[in-house]
């Protein structure tokens, strides 16, 4: 009986020792088990000693009962007892006597276990020194600790990153998250939260971006209809604004150096913006780069816009690495925190609703089981149409409107044509004989061509108002008028 | 007198006991082929001194045991054989009027065949009540009332009677309080095709065997009284009262079954019986003491007859041993 509480103790605190306080469910588990085991040994036990409790007669009954006496002894013990005297009582007692005599101890109660207990014991000592030796359970409190413990190297990483950020708000904002999880006696609620946070920022930094890689994609579509910026626009278009820079550089060298007036000119003024916008510094470069005697190129405005295209390509690198480095800390850290149990399904659920929201740069959405990788957002097909080209941005949440069907719908040739007849001239004719019949369009198909050429101008219509011009196609043709009288009356 | 000289006499006793029921089971196994049990049975009724009832189909030798059985006991045998005109007089006898020869009249008793030491009571449930309980009730008192005067009956009495379950048209079931007199009720079962061989071989002979007689009406008497005499220890005289007990549905003894089919359970004298036939059993297997497995040998014979079931139980078709190997399995013994 000791021995069998020795073995649920020991067998309760390696499991304990495996699971750790980091699965409390399991822990739980092992810890009821092992109270069950313990009360049914202490019943066992109780019932043991309640059943011994007979004492001289239940041991002689148990001695009749292991021996095989036929209630010999208890007999002559309720004899011995009662006294009773005659001579068929003496003679059992004397019987009893010598049987009890004879009685060995070790035959009646044998403490020797049968072959079968003995290799059970054995088996279970096999299985009790494997279970002792075996390493611990994969994910447990041991690799959770380990990943715990890659932390500061890879947060240092991070750090460094989060230094060349240019939006120092965000860099705090993750800065703070860092310490929080850098603390080796935070809670798993703050380390939740300091995650929460800092997926908030990357999260920003990543719409930062996106709205950068818009601005340029914008951009390249604007210098697209402008003479010598082709390879600008081109290289705008990929988002490499590397390249895009250096044939910056190309153009501004081509460009003239300006007299010292014009280079005071030039300077910029105390007060006024340091840093003009991007597309205005463009579209001044390309004004420049359009090797047009009368407007002088700036070379500095070209200057200018290089140095704003290499910020630009800083920060989206910057945010590129920060984002992997922070997916490199976030996931050991989370994996952690789910390994401790106390991220209930609701917080799960809430932190996983709060990060999917889709990058509108990349169109990546990350969501519980993965990414979900949009990158036909951002990529320009030839096709008339998104849905034709592959190239229509749905909602992140799948909430998309439904997509017309493609192709022209069938009509009922009933619900086309309509039977019309040429009256004869003759009157005369027998009721019986066969007129001219022809088909014609019935009114039906006729309101059904209708609606298609009033959605065809509608659509023409949409698609050059939202061209990259921004000019109507009834206004477009006096727009280009007035450009093109302006210029000829400054020749 | 000693001890030890109590102790070899008492040794001696059991010994003569063991030996004398030997040689009368043997020489009754010359006749009746099987029916190993029930000839013990038998014995074990009279040496308790008590009656058995015998049921059986006909002709699977129930006349046949106890006439071998009177055979080797050399105790005055008689049979009645119980029809529906029978009357008490035919069994306990009547006074009849004599004339001496001085002309002078007088009534004088004359014994009926119920004046002997077996009397075989055939086909007893074919007589009406009333010359059933004039039998019963010299079962009882070991005496007979006729004519103002009582007349006791030799010892050892022992009626064996017979019963045969199938035809029942007819018939005069005995009551319940008249079964409980029975010491025993014993069923005798069809032989086995070894045994209906061995059967054939025997009685189709020019000589039929015959069995001598070893056994006298005083050896009966000393061993009657020598299975008086071992004594029973009051845990296993609690096992035989709690066996009883269990057969009561009202009790809080009683077993799931007992409760759903009995509708009367064993009468204390049913208790009588177990103690009585297993101090029998104990001395047969060497015992100076009883034992809970002698009265467990003897709990079927001694209360089937004495279970009075419901309606249940018939339509369920549950006999009273059911009930009662039921109640074997579930009472347990004393520690």
């Amino acid at each position: 009986m000791l021995l069998a509480a020795a073995l649920v103790v020991l067998v309760s605190w390696r499991l304990l020792a495996w699971f750790g306080t980091l699965r409390p469910a399991a822990s739980a588990l092992v810890i009821l088990l092992a109270i069950l085991a313990v009360i049914a040994l202490l019943f066992a036990l109780g019932r043991s000693l309640l059943r011994s409790d007979g004492g001289l007669e239940g041991a002689a009954a148990e001695a009749d009962r292991r021996a095989g006496l036929k209630n010999e002894l208890l007999s002559a013990l309720w004899f011995a007892r009662e006294g009773a005297q005659s001579r068929w009582i003496g003679a059992q007692l004397e019987r009893a006597a010598r049987r009890a005599a004879l009685i060995e101890p070790k035959r009646v109660v044998p403490v020797r276990l049968p072959p079968a207990g003995l290799a059970a014991l054995a088996l279970g000592a096999i299985a009790l020194a494997t279970l002792w030796l075996a390493p611990p359970l994969e994910g447990g409190a041991g690799s959770a600790r380990d990943a715990a413990a890659l932390t500061p190297s890879r947060v240092q990483a991070l750090r460094e990153l989060v230094a060349t950020m240019s939006d120092s708000d965000t860099a705090r904002q993750l800065e703070r998250a860092l310490r929080t999880l850098e603390r080796p006696d935070a809670t798993p609620e703050e380390r939740r939260q300091a995650i929460a946070q800092a997926q908030d920022a990357v999260d920003r930094m990543g719409m930062q971006a996106a709205s950068k890689r818009e601005e340029l994609q914008k951009l390249s579509q604007a210098l697209g209809n402008q003479p010598g910026m082709e390879q600008v626009a081109e290289a705008l278009a990929k988002g490499d604004t590397e390249r895009a820079a250096q044939l910056l550089e190309q153009i501004q060298q081509r460009i003239p150096p300006k007299g010292s007036k014009s280079d005071s000119d030039s300077e910029p003024v105390e007060g006024s913006p340091q840093a003009p916008s991007q597309e205005q510094a463009l579209m001044e470069a390309s004004q420049a780069s359009g090797a047009q005697q009368d407007s002088p190129p700036s070379r500095e405005s070209v200057q200018a816009a290089i140095e704003r295209l290499n910020e630009i390509a800083r920060d989206l690198a910057a945010s590129s690495y920060v984002n992997e480095a922070w997916q490199s800390v976030r996931g050991p850290q989370l994996e952690q925190y789910q390994q401790a149990g106390a991220m209930t399904a609701g917080r799960y659920a809430e932190q996983t609703q709060a990060s999917s929201m889709p990058s509108p740069g990349s169109g990546e959405t990350p969501m519980s089981g993965g990414t979900m990788f949009r990158s036909a957002a951002v990529a320009q097909g030839d096709a008339r149409t998104e849905q034709e080209g592959g190239t229509r941005m749905g909602e992140a949440l799948g909430d998309s409107p439904a997509d017309p069907v493609l192709g022209k719908s069938e009509e009922r040739l009933e619900a086309q044509l309509q039977q019309a007849v040429i009256e004869s001239e003759r009157q005369d004719d027998a009721p019986g004989e066969e007129r001219t019949w022809f088909y014609s369009e019935s009114q039906q198909q006729n309101s059904v061509v209708s609606r298609r050429e009033v959605q065809a101008r509608a659509r023409f219509a949409q698609a050059e108002g939202g061209s990259n011009s921004g000019i109507s196609i009834e206004h477009r043709q006096i727009v280009k008028d007035y450009f093109m009288n302006l210029r000829e009356s400054a020749q | 007198m000693s001890a030890a000289t109590s102790t070899a006499q008492v040794e001696r006793q059991i010994e003569q006991f063991r030996k004398s029921f030997a040689i009368v089971r043997e020489e009754v196994s010359r006749v009746i082929v099987g029916n190993e049990d029930n000839i013990v049975g038998i014995m074990t009724c009279l040496l308790a001194r008590g009656h058995v009832l015998l049921e059986g189909i006909p002709g699977i030798g129930k006349t046949k045991l106890v006439q071998t059985l009177a055979d080797v006991l050399h105790l005055r045998f008689s049979r009645i054989q119980f029809t529906p005109d029978l009357m008490p007089g035919d069994i306990i006898g009547s006074a009849v009027v004599r004339e001496n020869e001085a002309g002078r009249k007088s009534m004088e008793f004359q014994r009926g065949p119920i004046f002997a030491n077996l009397v075989l009571a055939d086909e007893v449930n074919r007589a009406t009540p009333k010359t059933q309980s004039a039998l019963l009730e010299a079962m009882q008192e070991n005496s007979v009332s006729a004519g103002g005067q009582t007349h006791p009956l030799e010892q050892p009495f022992f009626v064996l009677a017979t019963m045969n379950p199938l035809e029942m048209e007819g018939t005069y079931p005995l009551p319940e309080a008249q079964l409980d007199r029975f010491f025993f009720k014993l069923r005798l079962g069809f032989p086995s095709a070894e045994g209906l061989h061995e059967i054939i071989d025997r009685t189709t002979r020019q000589h039929n065997p015959v069995v001598d007689r070893v056994l006298g009406q005083g050896d009966v008497l000393e061993m009657r009284e020598t299975a008086r005499s071992v004594p029973v220890a009051r845990p296993v005289q609690q096992y035989a009262i709690d066996l009883t007990l269990a057969t009561h549905p009202e009790s809080d003894r009683a077993t799931e079954m007992t409760r759903r089919f009995v509708r009367f359970g064993s009468s204390p004298r049913g208790t009588q019986a177990l103690i009585l036939g297993a101090k029998v059993n104990a001395l047969l297997n060497d015992r100076v003491h009883v034992s809970c497995e002698d009265i467990r040998a003897v709990t079927l014979n001694a209360l089937r007859h004495r279970i009075l079931l419901n309606f249940d139980a018939e339509a369920e078709r549950v006999d009273a041993d059911a009930i009662l190997n039921d109640i074997l399995h579930r009472v347990a013994e004393p520690r």
